[in-house]
């Protein structure tokens, strides 16, 4: 932990010990102080680069055929409720509760073969490209600590990586990402993993930390107290990163959604902090999209979300179809003004948008009106990042079953994804905790989708 | 009918239903909580907390002091809407439970659920007094006739059946429908019985000779509640097509169909004084209709 010279037991205004301030970066991180971090981000060797990514996943497995790969011509029991409306781009239709996706889809793409999942309910194979079983000693970093690892921080004050994930009932969908063999210094900085659901930074409430006023008097009174007591020279350069995180407001800028206009919040839908669906999952709160933006406009390079609850099974919980039209508008909503925003700021080429759960949904329909797990095929929607859009990958056979041309594996999206970043998946590696370099993923087997360059 | 509220929770409303003063609605929701409404203003004047799942009925008792709420955590709790207080949980039910009625005089409670069975209970001594079992699936409706002495039950197993509440004893099964039954009710008079059901009708029998006299088209969707109104002569019907309908009892006619709910109906239900409709449903909000 950082220590700081100068009185221990003083607060700041609002009642916070400044000791507690400064264990804010330390707990969110993992448990490794700042200078731990910022240490071991110098050690990796990192570059500078203003590519991010923002992941938004789709607790529990979104059903496919209701979404972007819909099949009119099934049998009812397979079909659904839903037709498909006519997008921007000829030939491609989706889901008549996606519409305005449907008018930007020239500015999308959409992957309708996604195969390799390993049928587990879980975030860990969206998070990582990898499954569970026989990961190495450590484990896979998941890919925002990857990216840590390898490309450290883009700009001072702002961590590489930011979960928005909320704590929920369901644990294996609030996993913000394992660090794995990446280390502790590269695990997210999750300020929702508390599950306030409050944008909280380890309990230094957002209103706390973005009341200027108490903030910069605050501050301005432990820089004085550090000052004078000569510790700062003292600190190495790694400590200062990490005081200049502590005490830079870009993080909690980023975090703070009132600085924005209500007219663009509206845009964004706002959201209900409140768990979505059967209570076991996040909410959806599309704040956390708009978070999202503030923070690699900040200088995340990845920043990943769940969202909602999509695992529907059918009643009482509410039928697929009952939950899907409650989900899909929010949905919808929220990703086009996402991208819309990043558009209008000049920052779709840089950012790279990616919506998918860990599986698709049985075509057949249940009797209880829900769909069930179905690991063989899922979809995915890609924009931004500079990817070729206006196209939909793969497709599926007739009934939504199964990859019917070009299978696209978990990996291969991956491989796209650390490609946008700039890095290199034939080449790049991180050292597992015996040492051995191990690749971002088994690029023997998958590359980067050429259809998306 | 005019709309006069939109309601919200941050979920899914499974059920609304009015206090017999028609001063207050409850509402009950998928967020897992009761929220009591002051029907003067439209203000939000309380929220129950307590129910590990969603909360599937609410209905008040005859002089307005108690209310009763059923729950996917498989109880039945009690509350006292004046202040809010939990009184009572009653459990017994072994998988969730979907639906829940009271007798006319408040003095029996119904419930249904997934494991099948219709529970009875005694809503003073607050226990279970009796089981009607015979559905082969869930039970996701149950209503009492005015006098008490009889239950209807509609179930996933695509039967509507009529029991005897003094013998316990099944009398007969309403025939007609096609699929499950979503929602049953008497009429004020008792002399009929009406469901609505997974092929998109409303079907209305003769309750004393299981007849069935009139079949009601019009819905797209599945019909997932019925209601009908205190005086009797309109039934009211919601779908899974964000419609409610409203239709001559008489003769099935059509009389006006209300718009506005963005998500499968789940409730209707009308004020005592036959003045209010309030109306929930999954896109998270319930609707106050007035004449």
């Amino acid at each position: 932990m950082l220590t700081i010279g100068g009185k221990s037991d003083s607060t700041f205004c609002d009642g916070i010990s400044r000791r507690s301030f400064l264990r804010v970066g330390g707990l969110a991180m993992g448990g490794l102080t700042l200078s731990q971090l910022l240490q071991a981000e110098a050690q990796a060797g990192t570059g500078r680069s203003n590519k991010s990514i923002i992941m938004i996943f789709l607790s529990g497995g979104p059903p496919h055929q209701d979404m972007f790969d819909l099949k009119p011509e099934a049998p009812v029991e397979i079909r659904g409720e839903f037709s498909p409306i006519p997008t921007n781009v000829p030939g491609i239709d989706i889901c008549e509760h996606l519409p305005g996706m449907a008018q930007m889809m020239d500015r999308m793409a959409i992957i309708r073969s996604i195969v390799g999942s390993e049928g587990r309910h879980a975030a860990f194979q969206c998070l990582t490209g990898w499954p569970v079983r026989n990961q190495p000693v450590g484990g896979w970093p998941s890919f925002g600590s990857a990216v840590s690892k390898l490309q450290g921080q883009a700009r001072a004050g702002m961590p590489p990586f930011v979960s928005l994930t909320p704590k929920m009932r369901t644990s294996t969908w609030s996993d913000t990402g394992q660090a794995g063999f990446a280390g502790q210094a590269h695990a997210p900085f999750a300020p929702n993993a508390d599950g306030t659901g409050n944008l909280e930074l380890n309990g230094v409430s957002l209103e706390h930390l973005s009341d200027r006023r108490s903030l910069l008097t605050g501050l301005d009174r432990l820089r004085r107290d550090v000052d004078a007591s000569g510790a700062i020279e003292g600190l190495d350069a790694y400590q200062q990163q990490a005081f200049g995180i502590l005490t830079s407001s870009r993080l909690a800028d980023a975090l703070d959604l009132e600085q924005e206009s209500p007219a663009l919040r509206d845009r964004y839908g706002r959201g209900e902090n409140v768990p979505a669906g059967y209570g076991d999952a996040g909410p959806l709160m599309n704040d956390y999209f708009l978070a999202a933006r503030r923070l690699v406009e900040a200088g995340a390079r990845v920043v990943s979300l769940a969202y909602g609850r999509w695992d529907w099974h059918g009643r009482p919980h509410g039928t697929n179809f009952e939950n899907a039209r409650d989900h899909l508008p929010r949905l919808d909503q929220g990703v086009t003004a996402l991208i819309d925003d990043l558009t209008e700021r000049g920052m779709i080429d840089d950012v790279s948008v990616i919506v998918w759960g860990e599986f698709g949904r049985t075509p057949r329909i249940n009797k209880k009106g829900g769909r069930d797990h179905w690991p063989r095929v899922s979809c995915g929607l890609l924009a931004g990042g500079g990817i070729q859009a206006g196209q939909v990958i793969g497709s599926t056979n007739r009934l939504g079953e199964h990859a019917k041309d070009r299978p696209v594996h978990f990996q291969e999206v991956f491989g796209s994804l650390y490609r946008n970043l700039g890095i290199d998946t034939n080449h790049a590696t991180i050292n597992d905790l015996h040492g051995r370099p191990r690749y971002l993923i088994d690029h023997n087997a998958y590359q980067p989708l050429p259809e998306l360059v | 009918m005019k709309l006069l509220f939109t309601l919200r929770h941050p979920n899914a409303v499974y059920y609304a239903a009015f206090s017999p003063d028609a001063k207050t609605l409850a509402s009950a929701s998928l967020d897992n909580t009761i929220k009591l409404w002051n029907l003067a203003t439209g203000e939000e004047r309380a929220t129950l907390r307590g129910h590990g799942d969603g909360v599937c009925t609410v209905v008040f008792s005859p002089d307005g002091k108690l209310l009763f709420s059923a729950s996917l955590d498989k109880s039945l709790k009690i509350w006292n809407p004046a202040d809010g207080a939990l009184l009572t949980t009653m459990t017994g039910h072994q998988q969730y439970v979907e639906c829940m009625a009271m007798s006319a005089d408040g003095k029996t409670l119904a419930s249904g659920g997934y494991d099948n069975v219709v529970r009875l209970w005694d809503t003073a001594a607050r226990t279970a007094t009796q089981s009607l079992a015979g559905h082969s699936d869930a039970i996701y409706t149950v209503a009492f006739s005015p006098d008490g002495k009889r239950l209807a039950s509609g179930s996933n197993d695509g039967t509507l059946r009529l029991w005897d509440l003094l013998t316990g004893k099944q009398q007969t099964t309403l025939k007609g429908h096609l699929g499950a039954v979503q929602g049953v009710a008497f009429s004020p008079d008792g002399k009929q019985v009406a469901a609505g059901c997974s092929d998109k009708t409303v079907r209305l029998w003769d309750a004393a000779t299981g007849e069935l006299q009139i079949t009601i088209t019009g819905h797209d969707k599945y019909v997932k509640c019925i209601a009908f109104a205190p005086d009797g002569n309109t039934l009211a019907s919601g779908s899974l097509d964000e419609t409610v309908r409203l239709w001559d009892v008489k003769n099935g006619a059509p009389r006006e169909i209300l718009n506005g709910h963005e998500n499968a109906i789940y409730s209707i239900d009308f004020s005592k004084d036959d003045r209010r409709l309030a109306t929930a449903s999954f896109d998270r909000t319930i609707r106050v209709w007035e004449q």
